[in-house]
This record gives structure tokens, sequence and C-alpha cells, in this order.
């Protein structure tokens, strides 16, 4: 349907940090040698990443397309500042930005490398370009976000950023994406995918780098509801101080094809990083985690909850590692990942890791996948509760136990709704 | 755990690092197709046999060694190492009083008798075993006796001479030389190993036991074992290890085959205690090996059982292909890593049928520098309805130079199986120590203690004979653990 | 038998123990009260030797030996056996075997030769009837899944095995019943002689009704602040401890 002439060509980025443009230049070189990451490699083992969508035209970006009138309709509705970004461009006008609040900055990263170009320093120190989709971002990104918070500030209210794909181009998208949580600060951030109006398959490849300073704390809870064309590979990496709480959601509900890395750095004493996750893939779709809780220092702790329900000929990947350095002494590490399968033309494929190089440490992971509790079930038939009400509260309690990990009630309200719906349509 | 306490405990000696004087023959270092030809000659195999092994080896030569184990050595130079070394007197069976008595010497000192009525230590009393030195099998006893049941067990190279058919039947059935590397290697070159066959309705009255021994330096063993238990035969088989001590690393690619066929129960154990290298890493023997077995029948079972002590160098996941509807797939694992040891060893339980049961069980216990990691995938096929998964893998940590790992792989494609996974790493309790030791015992003798409660699900799998020595064997490796 | 002359103890950069003095002749029961906190369980600590505890001065004197410069297996096998207050689970090792171990350890130190299977079983039995333990109990893994009465018991029992010659209980009466309480104090009864000596320690007056004292000192503050016969145990337990604390603040 698209061809390339639809696009616009690529403008360069101006004001970038000489550090940056280094590595720019390394990452394109180790993705000229390495190209994107196949089902072969270790990695990527279960992500059959349809090459179509790959080779979508890498030349351009789509014309600035219109903010859809129906948007707020599809949005969650709750007291919040709105950050509006529609195919990686800001849009200020639908946005309701912080302003007035002092020592909160959100801005495109465009705009932000001219009028704060000292924010834009810390991009590019915590990725890791030895991945393909890292490097690729890294050596060709063209925009994004920066949010930062300065030190000793609450932020008053949620922080929603609305990452809106829509239009009838087909394109590959390489977002980069900064937060800087200063110290003894305290954020709630939503960020919300989803795509209205979106004509032809896209690839989104989106990378974001948090820094979360010292006690601090900080959450950050995606809801993902690309729809069928939407192919994205998300990788979010932060980096914990000492005595920091993060908390990292992630509700993967639609897409064609949705990677999600999530990688915690706990670099500093004392610090809690949190993972928590629901994946329900259908026909169609497949949904890859990767997760990392990456034990640097002693006196860390993390705890991570999965859930995982695979529909119809839905594929759902959950691959966690808890990696616990030389010197992590006094580690504490919990994962857990539960999967069920309500179909029989569903699949669900785990590897829950332990690589743990510290002795006085306590980590452990679960890992089931199977069907919904037969007995529940039968108890609730017997109760008079048909079995598809009784599968879907069964499947909302299972379900539940990850999105009560999300701090802002009307948030929950809405993921519970659209779990149902996903149920529902199943 | 402290530092006096790492001092304090000092490291012991390899019990079986003696070389014994054995008059050995061997061919010229180097693989090329000759040496394959020669070996196959020396054998004096039938030509369907040389036919396997070239076939293998033309493969071989296309393959590329594996590098994704969690485990790092120099490059093998595989034209370095000696791929044929045999003791120069065939023993004859019915008369010990002419064989090499450095040879029966050798095995007494290992605790294995070769006399049919000797009993040594008292323990060993009713099994049979089948020794193997260097690449051949040396002797075979109670075979007699097994004839009369039916039961063939011999070495793999009368095997091929007496029993041609049932090699060629089942031969590279559940292990295909094209699988990996390795199996490629010892399908190409394998000098000997045991062979077995337990027909229908068959209950092996005794344990059968194979013990492998590296005695020549330079040399790699490649032996091959082939068991089979027809329709509703039962055989437990044990397989014991060691080698010398010495500076070189030597290369031991086995290759394991198990087929059970309907209601056939095959239990295998195995404690490997090859020369593990010394306290600074040096030596040692890799230990690179496919043991896989296919409960081909339905209500057929398989259950591995392992104890690893030994070896610089551990790589090896004893599977079970579980075709047969309710058939039974287990294997319990206690891998002890010392020093430099690094083992990367699990399982695969590839559901195929309905109704499948599998079970995992392993202890991984790292002191020193040592890495250990499991690595192990359960796979429930889409048509493997009602199939059931649970393992457990925990990891001990004995002191902070030392790598615990786990990664295991679990796919799922149908919706009435259920899989479960659980892993656990911890130190060893401090509390638990200072308990023991305040009832009078010494680090050693408590961590030994602490260790052995730690692994008795796995223990209690063994054969009684075993499970003693196999305690034992732990206490000994974990000296010196500690930090 | 022990003899303990000024003993100060720490933990991390607490001083618990502060000049800390007993003398304990065999054949005798003393009884340590006091409130909590005042470093009852730090002294059953020490003479055990646990290592975060830090000895900074004072002497202790066991048999004639400095009991300060022995491991903790080597304080076990010279006779000093402590019953914990918390005792640990070890999963996987049964009391049979763990018991056997202890005895072939203790028994090589003293140069014995180690009982063999069939008398080892025998006395083992005996032993067993003392506190009334089941076989189920002692078949099991050592503490494992025990209950708090049940693991004071087992504490009795190879108190019982190991006959040491000064056993120290610390706080085994805490978390009992009265029919728990009754069956641990016979248990102690029982193996009580002319030869041996225990160290009772323990927050309530009731365990004395059981096992009766020769002396009975309170502790506070890391010393023992006054000593008596069995009769101050009562009077502590009808007056509580704040008199003596009363006391102590005006003699300083």
């Amino acid at each position: 349907m698209t061809t390339t002439a639809e696009l616009l060509p690529k403008t360069t980025l101006q004001n970038l940090p000489e550090f940056l443009v280094r590595l720019r230049e390394t990452s394109q070189k180790i993705f000229d040698s390495k190209g994107f990451p196949g089902n072969k490699s270790e990695e990527y083992k279960y992500l059959s990443l349809d090459t179509a969508a790959l080779r979508l035209s890498l030349d351009g970006l789509p014309k600035l397309q219109p903010t859809p009138k129906n948007l707020s309709k599809s949005l969650i509705s709750f007291n919040a500042y709105i950050v509006v970004v529609v195919n990686g461009v800001l849009d200020i006008e639908n946005s309701k930005l912080p302003i007035s609040e002092s020592g909160v900055w959100v801005d495109s990263l465009k705009n932000t490398l001219h009028t704060k170009p000292e924010f834009a320093k810390e991009i590019g120190h915590l990725a890791d370009i030895s991945d393909g989709f890292v490097a690729k971002n890294t050596a060709e990104f063209t925009d994004g976000w920066v949010l930062k918070i300065d030190k000793n500030v609450k932020v008053s209210k949620p922080i929603y950023l609305v990452n809106l794909c829509t239009g009838d181009a087909s394109f590959f998208q390489n977002t980069r994406n900064l937060i800087h949580v200063g110290n003894n600060a305290e954020v709630d951030i939503y960020k919300h995918t989803l795509s209205l109006d979106l004509n032809s398959e896209i690839f989104q490849n989106g990378v974001t780098e948090v820094y979360v300073g010292e006690n601090s704390t900080a959450t950050f809870s995606q809801i993902q509801e690309g729809g069928e064309n939407l192919n994205s590979v998300n990788y979010f990496v932060a980096n914990q101080a000492a005595n920091s709480v993060l908390t990292h959601n992630i509700f993967t509900l639609s897409g064609k094809v949705v990677r999600n890395n999530t990688q915690l750095v706990l670099a500093g004493k004392g610090a809690e990083g949190n993972m928590n996750g629901v994946f329900i893939p259908s026909s169609g779709e497949t949904f890859d985690n990767h997760t990392l809780a990456d034990h640097r220092v002693a006196h860390c702790n993390s705890n991570e909850l999965y859930k995982g329900v695979a529909l119809g000929k839905g594929s759902g990947v959950f691959n966690g590692k808890i990696f616990v350095r030389k010197d992590a002494q006094k580690t504490n590490a919990y994962q857990s990942n539960k999967n069920i399968l309500l179909s029989d033309d569903a699949n669900i494929y785990t590897k829950p890791q332990l690589e743990i190089y510290a002795d006085d440490v306590k980590c452990s992971h679960g890992s089931t996948t199977g069907q919904l509790d037969e007995k529940a079930m039968f108890y609730m038939q017997a109760r008079g509760i048909g079995q598809d009400a009784a599968r879907k509260l069964l499947v909302k309690a299972f379900s539940g136990e990850a999105v009560n990990m999300v701090k802002n009630e009307a948030v929950r309200e809405f993921l519970e709704a659209a779990i149902d719906r996903k149920l529902n349509n199943d | 755990m402290s530092q006096e306490i790492i001092d304090e405990v000092i490291a012991s000696d390899y019990k079986y690092g003696w070389s014994s004087d054995i008059e050995t023959e061997t061919i010229k270092k180097g693989l090329t197709e000759d040496t394959v030809r020669l070996i196959s000659s020396k054998k004096n195999e039938p030509g369907w046999m040389l036919e396997f092994r070239l076939k293998a080896f033309r493969h071989w030569l296309k393959m590329t060694e594996p590098t994704w184990p969690n485990v790092q050595y120099p490059k093998i130079d595989f034209q370095n190492i000696i791929y044929y070394a045999a003791p120069k007197q065939k023993i004859e069976l019915e008369n010990l009083d002419q064989v090499d008595p450095e040879l029966i010497k050798t095995f007494e000192k290992l605790g294995i008798s070769l006399e049919e009525q000797k009993r040594l230590s008292g323990v060993r009393s009713n099994i049979a075993v089948d020794a193997v030195i260097d690449s051949v099998s040396v002797k075979t006893t109670f075979k007699e006796t097994l004839y009369e049941k039916g039961i063939i067990f011999c070495s793999f190279s009368e095997a091929v001479q007496e029993h041609p058919d049932l090699i060629q039947k089942y031969l590279g059935t559940v292990v295909p030389y094209t699988d990996n590397f390795y199996a490629a290697l010892n399908a190409a070159v394998f000098s000997d190993g045991s062979f077995c066959y337990i027909p229908k309705g068959v209950r092996c009255p005794m344990e059968l036991s194979t013990y492998f021994r590296i005695n020549s330096a330079g040399t790699g063993q490649f032996e091959r074992t082939l068991l089979i238990a027809d329709e509703g035969a039962y055989v437990s088989y044990l397989e014991g290890c060691t080698a010398p001590m010495r500076d070189e690393n030597q290369l031991h690619a086995a290759v394991v085959e198990l087929v059970a066929h309907k209601e056939g129960e095959i239990k295998y154990s195995t404690v490997q205690n090859w020369y593990p290298g010394d306290k600074e890493g040096k030596g040692g023997i890799y230990n690179f090996v496919t043991k896989r077995g296919i409960c081909l029948g339905e209500r057929s079972k398989i259950s591995w059982t392992q104890v690893e002590t030994g070896s610089a160098i551990t790589w090896k996941y004893p599977s079970v292909i579980l075709k047969g509807d309710y058939s039974v797939g287990e294997f319990y694992s206690v891998a002890v890593t010392n020093n430099y040891q690094q083992a990367d060893t699990g399982t695969k339980m590839l559901h195929i049928g309905k109704n499948t049961k599998s079970t995992i069980v392993s202890k991984g216990i790292s002191g020193g520098h040592s890495n250990n990691s499991y690595r192990g995938l359960v796979r429930i096929g889409k048509k493997a309805e009602n199939s059931r998964n649970f393992s457990q893998c925990d990891s001990l940590l004995l002191g902070d130079k030392c790598g615990a790992h786990t990664f295991p792989y679990i796919e799922v494609n149908n919706k009435s199986s259920k899989v479960e996974h659980e892993a656990t790493t911890s130190k060893i309790g401090e509390d638990q120590i200072f308990y023991c030791k305040q009832r009078g015992l010494d680090n050693e003798k408590a961590v030994a203690l602490i260790v052995n409660g730690y692994c008795r699900d796995v223990l209690n799998q063994l054969p009684m004979e075993f499970a003693v020595e196999a305690q034992k064997l732990l206490s000994i490796s974990l000296e010196g653990s500690v930090g | 038998m022990i003899s303990i002359k000024n003993l100060s103890a720490r933990i991390e950069s607490k001083e618990i123990l502060k000049g800390f003095s007993l003398e304990v002749k065999p054949g005798e029961i003393h009884a340590i009260m006091g409130p909590n906190g005042t470093g009852k369980s730090t002294l059953a600590s020490v003479l055990a030797g646990r290592e975060e505890y830090e000895v900074t001065g004072g002497e202790v004197t066991f048999n004639g030996k400095n009991l300060l410069e022995l491991s903790p297996e080597d304080r076990a096998r010279e006779g000093v056996f402590l019953a914990f207050q918390y005792p640990i689970e070890i999963p996987g090792v049964s009391n049979v075997n763990f018991l056997k171990t202890a005895m072939a350890e203790i028994y090589k130190y003293r140069g014995l030769e180690p009982l063999s299977a069939k008398d080892f079983l025998a006395y083992f039995k005996e032993k067993q009837a003392i506190v009334e333990m089941g076989n189920d109990l002692t078949k099991r893994s050592v503490n494992e899944g025990f209950s708090g009465g049940e693991k004071k018991r087992n504490e009795i029992f190879q108190m019982a095995m190991l006959n040491p010659k000064l056993a120290i209980l610390d706080e085994t009466d805490s978390g009992l019943d009265i029919d728990a309480l009754r069956i641990v104090a016979n248990g102690v009864n029982k193996v009580r002689n002319s030869e041996n000596a225990f160290i009772v320690i323990t927050h309530y007056q009731r365990l004395l009704d059981y096992i009766i004292p020769d002396f009975v000192h309170v502790m506070y503050d890391g010393r023992i602040v006054k000593s008596g016969g069995k009769e101050l145990a009562l009077e502590l337990e009808e007056k509580g401890y704040d008199w003596i604390k009363q006391e102590v603040a005006e003699e300083a």
C-alpha cells in the first residue's frame, strides 16, 4: 500500500554530545556487521520476527499525522499530566505537560538537545549495544522524549505517556527516551502504547534509559495495546542508585510481535528493583518478555512476578535472569513466573535463569505452566457459575496478582477491563 | 563463611590418581579416515560397522565444536590424541590365572573384583561387571549366569561379532551420529563399551555395571554403550569411572543409548569420578558425553541417576524421549565442582506421547573457584496431552569465588499439561555448621553431613552398593571446598 | 569444673557481657535468671564459641583448660553441651546419623573406640526413653518440621546421648507446655549425677520447680548482681526484677 515516497527524509540530529556521536558510529559498525538477531541467536530464540516487518523502509519517517479526534476515548481517564507522542513525535497541543510544576521537565529529545543539551549527556551509557536492536536504535534514533525530575521533587500527579501509532505508512522507527529521577525524588509514570487507524504494519524499536537517584522511588508501568499492525522491540534499562526503589510493570495485551527487554541494574547498596508483568497473546500474537535483575553490589533486593495467559494460537515467552555478580553478597532475589494455556494451539516458552557468583545470597525462582485449576473451576460451576464466567474469574484472579502491583486505581480498573475484553474476543 | 574456615579446611588428594604399569598397545596420534579404518580392522569389524564409522567421520569433518555450554577451555587439538589404546593381553574368560596380575590388581585397587566368586569389601556382592580399560573391555563377569536368562551382557565389540542383528537394529537410533560434534566423533572412533539386551518379560536378577578406567597417557576414551529393555523387561545398570592424575587434559567422549520397549524399565546410575585436575586446575578429564534414552513403548520408564564429582569439565545431559503413552522419565543428579572444575550438566525431557510424566531433581554444589551450571529442557509436544513435569534445581555455594547457574528451558505446546519448575540458590548455613560443631563435628564433617542431607533425594535413588560409595565420594570431593 | 572470671564480650560494637564471673563445681546446678536483654543467651553462645561474639576480657577455665582457646567442636568434645534456644533444622540428615557421627567424633577425640552399630542402637533406644521420644521423631531429619516442644526434647535427648560434663540449657523451657516441661526436666534429672554440672538459663521460675537448683544467680546488664539459693528464684517470681534493678542503680 505504502511507498517510500510518502515518507519524509530522515533528518540528522543536531547538538549531539561528542560521546554520543562516537557511540552512534560504533553502533552503526556493530549493526552493519551483525544485523538484526534472528531466531538462531540464543536471546531471540523464540521470536519469529517477521522479516517483512524488518524490511520496512528504513529510509524515512511518516509525514506528521494529525492526532485522531477520538483519541481521548481510548485513553485512561485519570488525573495525570499527559504527554502525547504520535508516531514518535511529541504532540504538545494534545498534551497536558507539567509546565507549572517546578523541577519536572518533559520535552522531545530533539528540543532537549537544543534547549537543555546537558540533560542529553546521559543518553547511551546504559543500553547494551551488543544487542542488534539496541545498536540499530543507537545508530539511527531520530527522536524520543526526555523526562527529568529534579532532586527532592515529589511529582504531584502521575505522568501519562501516550505512545500512539497511526496512519497509512509502513515504517521502522527508532525512538530513544531518557528518564532521570534525582535523589530523594518520587514519580509515578505510565506509558500507554496504542494504535488508532493504523492501516499498515509498522515496527517500533524503542530504547528507554533510566537513572533512579539515591533514596528515590519511581514506578514505570507500561500498557501495550499496539494492535495487529504493531511490531515492537521495547528495551528498558534502569540504573538504580543506593536505597532507590524502582517498580517496573508491563502489561502486554495486543500487538503482532512484541518483545520487551527489561533490565534493572542494582548499582547502589540497598536498592530494590521490582518487575511485574502480564502477557496475554492470542492468535497471531507473540509476546516475548526478557528480564534481567543485575545485582552489581551487596545488600540489594529484587522481586519479579510475571503471569502469562496464552489464548488461541498465541505464543508467550518469559525469559528472566537473576544475575548476582561476585561482590553482591547479601542479595535477596526472587522470581516467579506462572503461565496458563487456555487453548490447545497456544504455546508458552519459559527460561527462568539464575547466574550467581556470590555465596551469601538467597535467590530462587519458580515457574509453572499449566491450565486453570480444575477443582476451582468445578467448585464455581457447582455454585452455578457458567464455565465461561468461571474461566474469566479465574483468569482475573490469576492476572490480578500482577495487576495489583500498579499504584493507580484508575489504571488498575482500566487494565482489568482491558483483560476482560481480550478474553471476550478470544 | 569466615576466612579461618577456608584456611582451616585442607584439600585432599584424588584417591584414584595412580596409574598402572600395564603393557599397552597404542596406535599413532591423530585422526584421519585411515585411523577410523585401522580401529575397525583391529576389531575385525564387519563392513557395515566400518561404513557407519566412516559416514560419521565424514559428517564430523563438517561439524564445529559447540560453544554454547557455560564452560571455558583451550581449543582441543584433535590430531594430538591417541584414539586407540588397549592392554596387550586378551583375557581368557575361563582362566583368570593367566591374566596380567597388574590388570587384576588395578581393578582390585579400584574396588572391583574380576573374579565372580570374590567379594571385595563385602558390598559389591551381586553385580555383574564389564571392565573397560582405555579403549577396550577387558573382562565381563557373570556373563554365563545372565545368558541362562537370555540376557546378553558383553562388551560392545563382542556384540558386534555375536549379535550383529541387534546392533544394526538399534545402533544410532537414539543418538544418531549427526546429533552433535562429540557424538559424531564417538561414532567414528569408538573403541568399545558395553552392550546389554534384556529379553521380553525378564527382570535382570543382578545389577549390571561397567567400570571405565582411563590408564594410558595421551589417549582419549570413546566408549559406546547400548542398553535395550524389551517388553516388560527390567534392568538396573551402574557405571563408574576413574582416571590417573596427569598434567594433561584427556578427552572422554562417550555415547550411551537406551531403548525401553512397552512396559520395559531401565535404571541407569552413574558415579563419575574422572580425575578432576589439581588444585590449580591443571590436568583432568574433559568429559563430553551424550546420553539419551527413548521410552519407545507405552508405560516404559527410563531413570537416570548421576553423581558427578570428577572431571575438569563435564558437559552432559542425560535425556529421555517420552514417546510411548504413559511413559516415565526421571533424572536425579548431584554435581559437585571444586577447585577449578566446570560442569554444565542437566537433562532434556521430550514429551511426545500422551500422559507422559517426568521428574527432574538436580543438586549442584560448588566450591573453590569452580562453576556449576544446570541446563535443562522440558518440552511438551502438541500431542502430549495430560503430561506432567516437575523440576527442582537447587544450588549450594560453598564459597565466594565459585559460581552456580541455572538455565532451564521450558516449552509447553498443549493446554492439558502441567510443568512446574523450582530453583533455589543459597549458601551452606553457618548456623547449621555451628550446630554440628557444638555437637563435636569438625568443619569438614559438618559440611559433608549437611551436603549429604542436601543431596539425599538423589542419593536415595542409587542402588545400595553405589549409595555408600557416592556418599564417601561426596565427602572427599568437598574437602577443601569450604571457602 | 568451670571457672568464669570477669568475662566481657561484645557483638559488633555492642558490649553485652561486662565482667561476668561464675564458679561451677561437679554435681551442681546453677540457675541464671534475669530480665530480657541482660546477656543470658550471649553467655551461652560465648561459652559454646559462637564466632559472632568477640571476647574482650576475662578468662574461662574448663577442667584446667582455657576454654576460650578451643574451637566450638573441641569444646563440645571436652564435654560442654549447649541446648540451643532455637535449635536449627538440618534437612536430609537423620537424627540417628547425626548423633552417630557426633559420637564417633567425640570418642575419637577422647581416644576411645567408637561404639559398634549394635551398641549404639541399644544406647540410642535407652536414651530415647528418657525424653519419651517416639521412633518417628528420631528417624526424621534433625529438627526438621519439629514443633517447638519437640525441638527442645530433641535437645535434651542429644544431651543424654552425648553425656556432657557441663550442660548449658538456654531457655529450654520457653515455649513448652506443662507436659513438655515435665518431660524435659525429667530428662535433665535423669542425666544429672555427681560428676556433671548444669547451667540453667531461664526467664521464669517454673522450670526450677522441676529442676532444683543449688544456686540461683540474677544477671543484669552483663554480669551477676545477686546470688542465692533456690529461694531467691521464688522471691524473684513474687517481686519481679525491678527491685534488683533499683539495688543496682543505688549501688552505682
